[in-house]
């Protein structure tokens, strides 16, 4: 419009492009050329950072400030287990499992504010993160899913009208179970007993009284895990969902029932 | 941590907490988020510190003890209450391991182990000194 335009006393006569040389006459050296001097990134050696980070792992990042937002406005059930199709559905988070995203993380941003008993079911979590949602009286599991399951959780609709059998999901690749079977990260391959000793030891740590969740009225709630090989809620691996006539198939094939809960 | 008996056991009740707002740059969230921690306790009547541990803090941590007898930690460093909590909690568990550990016993057998390998160095370099020398003496063209 009228900002564009180059003309009168201020925005004309030189144009901003200063006086005479390469700078008024357009013709400057590509960027990074130093005159001459070997450029800084031809002088400096190459050295792997960032080799294979296209193929790295990637957590999309969600704060504790975003998932206290949600509950308050009412898009996520804080009295239903919340997972990731919790989220998806509620448009907290958004997942790309076709760019090497492997889930969802918690972030500590928010912490002080934080004030919800929830029982969360992430990818990675931190430990403040942790200490606080223990702290409120809620439960954190940290659970892997590999992509193909990780789509299907995404978008459930979607995968449920191609008709297919619901996969079971896939454990999780060596360097990840290290992860996944240690208390401290709440892992749902843990020891139930380690995961206890280890919210005690959180709760010393940070300075708080542990709430005794087993006293709680929504206890059975809280305590809802999934199975390792099971990617929903109410559903196995195996079952078809008919969404056209609202029914659920299950596999009676003595085989296939061997397979799918293996 | 895990040195003692599983880190030490701090009664929150009777500590008194109090948050506030920390120092130095930040913009609108230093001024307003409360995120400096600040742990008091009386010492003198901490049972649950052992009587000697507590002399010794007396005297270590003279400069932090108020007027009233009142042992005063604080942290700033995290941006979160909470770590600056947990770190608050931490500075007063090294405390106390600190005042506890026993001063290194040297024994008597060791130190004159200790001493006599010093005069056995000193007496081995004089030795080669004095044989460095003879040789040097002896390349001395030195005719009468």
């Amino acid at each position: 419009k009228e900002r564009r335009r180059g003309r009168g006393r201020y925005r004309g006569r030189k144009c901003g492009r200063g006086h005479k040389g390469e700078r008024q006459r357009g013709n400057r050296p590509r960027l990074g050329f130093e005159g001459g001097q070997t450029p800084f990134y031809l002088a400096i050696p190459k050295y792997g950072f960032n080799e294979g980070h296209s193929r790295r792992r990637q957590y999309q990042p969600l704060s504790l400030q975003r998932l206290q937002y949600l509950i308050d406005l009412g898009r996520v059930d804080p009295t239903q287990p919340i997972d990731l199709t919790q989220l998806t559905n509620a448009r907290g988070v958004t997942v790309q499992p076709l760019k090497r995203d492997y889930g969802v993380q918690l972030v500590e941003e928010g912490a002080d504010i934080f004030s919800a008993k929830v029982n969360i079911e992430v990818q990675r979590a931190s430990e403040l993160a942790i200490a606080t949602i223990e702290k409120n009286g809620g439960v954190v599991t940290t659970s892997f899913y590999d992509p193909r399951s990780l789509e299907i959780l995404c978008k459930p609709v979607v995968f449920f009208l191609r008709g297919k059998p619901i996969p079971k999901r896939m454990l999780p690749p060596e360097d990840l179970v290290r992860y996944y079977t240690d208390a401290r990260n709440r892992g749902y391959l843990a020891d139930p007993a380690k995961v206890a000793e280890a919210r005690l030891e959180l709760a010393k740590k940070y300075g708080y009284v542990l709430p005794d969740i087993t006293k709680d009225e929504l206890f059975k709630m809280l305590s809802t895990r999934k199975d390792p090989r099971q990617i929903f809620f109410g559903l196995a691996p195996g079952w078809i969902v008919n969404m056209a006539d609202k029914k659920i198939l299950k596999p009676t094939d003595e085989g296939l029932l061997k397979y799918y809960s293996s | 941590e895990e040195t003692q008996p599983a880190a030490l056991d701090i009664p929150m009740e009777r500590l008194t907490v109090s948050y506030s707002r920390s120092s130095g740059p930040g913009g609108q969230n230093v001024n307003k988020v409360n995120s400096k921690a600040e742990v008091r306790f009386h010492l003198a009547s901490a049972d649950w510190i052992p009587e000697a541990t507590r002399q010794t803090m007396a005297s270590m941590h003279r400069n932090k003890i108020n007027r009233a007898g009142e042992l005063i930690v604080s942290s700033e460093e995290s941006r979160y209450q909470m770590r600056n909590l947990a770190i608050c909690l931490e500075k007063i568990r090294t405390m106390v391991t600190e005042a506890t550990e026993k001063p290194k016993v040297v024994s008597k057998e060791t130190t004159q182990k200790l001493i006599e390998r010093v005069e056995k160095m000193n007496r081995e370099r004089l030795r080669q000194k004095k044989i460095h020398s003879t040789i040097k003496q002896s390349r001395k063209a030195d005719f009468d």
